[in-house]
């Protein structure tokens, strides 16, 4: 009888930490910055191609890609991703769950902050800067776990 | 009453059969030899059978079990009062140990099923996706595409 008590509050235990244990695997990510121009020739550098879904539902036409970091983010760990001018954006990992991630982006810049939550396999395009002189800066963000 | 009828009264207890047949038996008894040397086999062989278990019982030793029944028993019980609610779950789960143990596992089946269901609800798909952004100055819109969501800043924001 003991050890039949034993057992199954063994198993609530286990059972209790199975989701604990995956939300704090470290997640790699992949992040991109990238200067979107309102004029120029449209089309998108080599590269970039598989952002053409994202990117083409934007006012801007041609893209050039600044940086790209490539970091494994555990869950409230952050990354500063620079940008040119002395300039940076903060990526937090806040959670992640069967492969959905939640990241909290800061861009001082524009003074905005963002926090979303994308399936498996999303990427969140973000302007991180407004625009000026016809041109923006944005970051792409991807956790491939 | 003949031999036939007779023999099965044999041996009965007082009170076993009804006056009637009692007497009837009795009356037979008187008349016939046979009956009566019956009966006093099966007398003879009751008195070998009890003296038997007695020599029996004798050999076992019951020293401790009136005290072994008391401890069985709870201590309410003998105090005359009625076991409270945590005594009677405490019989009922020793009484039903499958169930008790079906009832412990039930949570952990629960907590399986909560997590496999929200494991595959957070899949891809419109349901996985949420945006929250907040700017001091600049509008905000966000827009829905097959690859993910795309977040524009700006006076009137930028999409198309």
């Amino acid at each position: 009888m003991r050890s039949t008590w034993t057992a199954a509050w063994a198993a609530v235990v286990l059972l209790a930490c199975l989701p604990a244990r995956a939300a704090d695997a470290p997640v790699p990510v992949r992040i991109r910055v990238l200067q979107g121009f309102r004029q120029g020739t449209p089309g998108l550098p080599p590269g970039l191609e598989d952002l053409k879904a994202q990117l083409s539902a934007t006012a801007y036409v041609r893209w050039e890609q600044a940086e790209e970091v490539k970091v494994s983010l555990a869950p409230g760990k952050s990354v500063a991703v620079s940008l040119p001018g002395g300039r940076a954006v903060s990526v937090l990992l806040v959670e992640s769950k069967s492969g959905a991630a939640t990241f909290e982006v800061s861009a001082p810049d524009s003074r905005t902050r963002s926090r979303v939550t994308v399936p498996p396999g999303k990427r969140i395009v973000q302007q991180v800067s407004a625009e000026q002189g016809g041109s923006a800066w944005f970051v792409t963000i991807k956790a491939s776990g | 009453m003949r031999c036939a009828g007779a023999i099965p009264l044999l041996g009965s207890r007082p009170g076993e059969i009804d006056p009637t047949e009692e007497a009837l038996l009795q009356a037979h008894l008187a008349t016939c030899d046979s009956c009566r040397a019956r009966l006093a086999d099966v007398e003879a062989l009751g008195v070998i059978v009890r003296d038997g278990l007695m020599v029996e019982a004798a050999r076992r030793d019951l020293a401790g079990l009136a005290d072994g029944v008391m401890a069985r028993i709870p201590a309410s019980a003998w105090r005359g009062e009625r076991p409270g609610a945590l005594g009677r779950a405490r019989a009922f789960l020793r009484h039903h140990r499958v169930l008790a143990a079906a009832s412990a596992l039930a949570p952990a089946l629960a907590a399986l099923a909560l997590y496999l269901y929200i494991d595959r609800g957070s899949g891809a798909g419109p349901a996985g996706l949420s945006v929250e952004v907040t700017s001091e100055d600049l509008a905000a819109i966000v827009l829905d595409t097959s690859d993910g969501p795309i977040i524009l800043v700006g006076e009137g924001a930028n999409g198309t």
